[in-house]
């Protein structure tokens, strides 16, 4: 995995089951966010395959990545609301391009996802109307529109305070519970990983790898990697060695 | 009791359809065939909406024994039904739904809170038209407060007290000047051949092909070359400044300034208006000399003038004060397109779309005010005689 030439991550190999939460971690900069731009396919990584059940993403037709799109939602670190939309039109956006519901069943639909993420009512708002849990939470409903069986979430608790963060980590549990989506959860909120984590993965800056996978809990007991420790214990790092140990390769 | 059944289709088997069975004080409505996104409903809430109606008290009991396959589509059609419940006082009974599908309702039902319609509704057409009216006074009091403030900040500027960044100053200079010389000279030329073109037409047809480097001459000093600067400065550099501080109105920079204790009218409008208003009159005098030069292609090329016939012409049409008069014009024109870019950009939303109509207002703004401006000054020159 690189950008422009620059090596970012390599030898990462990881799989996500339904209804399970997948935790991608690590600190600033190592490439967490990169690595959710390769499986949402808009980077195409350097070496190796990303595959949506049997189907490989980067060697199918346009057409075939058209339908393995539709099956995973995205919720955008700004949220990437569409500010001249109303939520409502966020939200229908999808559902107008993509499937057969007429205006009442669009409504209906729309009303639903809105009422899932707890903003029934907000239908006329625009995001710039809205708080910023709240812009998160629109674009969680708009993520969902389509009934993914997977969701993407990039740093869906930056910038939200601890009560706000909360009320998401619960919702995405609810999700989870109610829809049976899975979930890849790009963060660096321990809170939120902790509450919400099944399984996961530890990327590392320096070595440019995973140095751990497992639930953060299961890192945080077993993994004696001094950047793991350091990172989920939010302590200095003691000793940065060429550590390598993995909890539990899939 | 009796079934009544809706929306049967072909397919049966697959397509969602609908019955109502009525017993004493309950009503089901039974469910079947797949109800998901990429089926469609074909028209069974609204049938719905039209046929379900309970007494008050009733139970609406909810059976999906028949559905195959379901997605969003059903809970979403049966939120709308728990609604229609809670508005006439009736009862949904979801006892039979599986547990899956009980959950996802409870989330949407009960994690919003009571709905809070934001919905505008038009006003009616006077109260628009005043609403239009005082929007539009407003802006042009403001317009006036802002020019204001920024002749304080030029005041300021004079005792060196101005707060401002050199090297930003030194770039929106050059983008007003420099960069506009290739656009502003093709348009120039340009307009000053048409204009030849068009007079050539109709002085020949009088024998007085002799005058077209007059015409062209004072058209262009005049009228043309300080209008239609104006006018690629508002659409170029107008629209640039409306949309880069619109930007940092979105990315809450001009808060930034402002936290910093840095007035925002010396900061970011004063060099704006001062280059513009330094580089219009420049700006002028170049189209001028390629207006004429437009001019003399098409003279010499229609008419078989001499180069120095057709500049002693032109020589003898112009005279300075019709060059002040041009200048003058241009000075003004060159601060209010800027004045327009960045009063449209400091009041922008915080969106993206702001971003398109505060650039859109302000090249609309800046053309009509030159326009309006131009015609001033035609009065006013003519009352003076110039």
């Amino acid at each position: 995995m690189s950008f422009e030439r620059r090596l970012i991550q390599q030898d990462i190999s990881f799989g996500v089951r339904r209804g399970e939460i997948f935790t991608i971690m690590g600190g600033s900069g190592c490439g967490k966010s990169t690595l959710l731009r390769h499986m949402i396919g808009l980077l195409q990584p350097s070496l190796g395959r990303i595959r949506y059940g049997a189907q490989d993403y980067w060697s199918a037709t346009p057409e075939q990545q058209d339908a393995v799109r539709r099956r995973f939602g995205v919720l955008f670190q700004g949220s990437a609301l569409f500010s001249a939309m109303t939520l409502f039109e966020n939200v229908a956006l999808p559902l107008q391009l993509y499937t057969v519901a007429n205006a009442v069943e669009t409504r209906g639909l729309v009303r639903y996802k809105l009422g899932l993420v707890g903003l029934r009512g907000y239908e006329e708002f625009y995001p710039s109307e809205i708080s910023g849990g709240m812009r998160k939470r629109a674009g969680l409903a708009r993520a969902l529109a389509l009934d993914p069986e997977l969701l993407f979430l990039d740093e869906p608790s930056a910038g939200l305070d601890p009560i706000s963060s909360r009320r998401l980590d619960d919702l995405i549990l609810q999700l989870r519970d109610g829809t049976g989506a899975s979930f890849v959860v790009v963060s660096h909120e321990l809170a939120s990983l902790f509450a919400i984590g099944d399984n996961g993965i530890f990327l590392d800056a320096d070595s440019k790898r995973p140095i751990a996978h497992g639930s953060p809990r299961e890192m945080l007991e077993h993994c004696d990697h001094p950047t793991v420790q350091a990172f989920l214990r939010r302590e200095p790092v003691k000793d940065a060695g060429t550590h390598d140990k993995v909890v539990q390769d899939e | 009791m009796g079934a009544q059944a809706a929306n049967l289709t072909a397919n049966s088997r697959l397509a969602p359809r609908w019955s109502l069975r009525k017993e004493p004080g309950v009503v089901e409505l039974a469910l079947a065939g797949e109800w998901t996104l990429y089926s469609g409903l074909s028209g069974i809430p609204e049938a719905a909406a039209a046929q379900i109606d309970l007494e008050a008290g009733q139970s609406l009991r909810i059976d999906i024994a028949g559905v195959t396959h379901w997605d969003s589509t059903l809970p979403a059609f049966l939120l709308t039904q728990a609604e229609r419940c809670r508005a006439h006082g009736w009862t949904l009974d979801a006892g039979r739904l599986p547990a899956g599908l009980r959950t996802v309702l409870k989330m949407a039902d009960e994690l919003s809170p009571p709905a809070s319609g934001h919905v505008a509704r038009p006003a009616r057409l006077f109260r628009r038209v005043g609403q239009r009216t005082l929007q539009y006074s407003g802006k042009a009091g403001e317009m006036v407060s802002l020019l204001g403030e920024v002749v304080i900040a030029f005041g300021q500027l004079l005792r060196g007290k101005a707060t401002y960044y050199r090297a930003d100053a030194w770039t929106v200079l050059q983008a007003c000047g420099a960069d506009a010389l290739p656009i502003v000279g093709l348009v120039n030329v340009l307009v000053g051949a048409i204009i030849a073109f068009v007079g050539a037409v109709q002085l020949l047809q009088f024998g007085a092909g002799d005058l077209l480097a007059d015409g062209v001459a004072i058209a262009t000093v005049r009228e043309m070359a300080a209008v239609i600067t104006a006018v690629v400065l508002s659409g170029r550099t107008g629209a640039a400044f409306a949309a880069q501080i619109a930007t940092m109105q979105g990315n809450e920079e001009v808060d930034a300034l402002r936290v910093m204790g840095v007035p925002v009218v010396e900061f970011l409008v004063l060099p704006r208006v001062l280059a513009l208003g330094l580089m219009a009159p420049l700006l002028y005098l170049y189209a001028c000399a390629l207006g004429i030069f437009g001019g003399f292609l098409v003279g010499t090329g229609m008419l078989d003038l001499t180069l120095t016939s057709y500049a002693e012409r032109t020589v003898d049409a112009l005279n300075a004060n019709q060059f002040i008069l041009g200048a003058s014009k241009s000075l003004v024109f060159g601060v209010m397109v800027a004045l327009s870019g960045c009063y449209y950009g400091l009041r922008a939303g915080r969106n993206a779309a702001a971003v398109g109509e505060a650039t859109t207002s302000a090249v609309v703004a800046g053309i009509v005010g030159v326009i309006a401006v131009d015609a001033i000054f035609a009065v006013c020159a003519n009352v003076l005689g110039i």
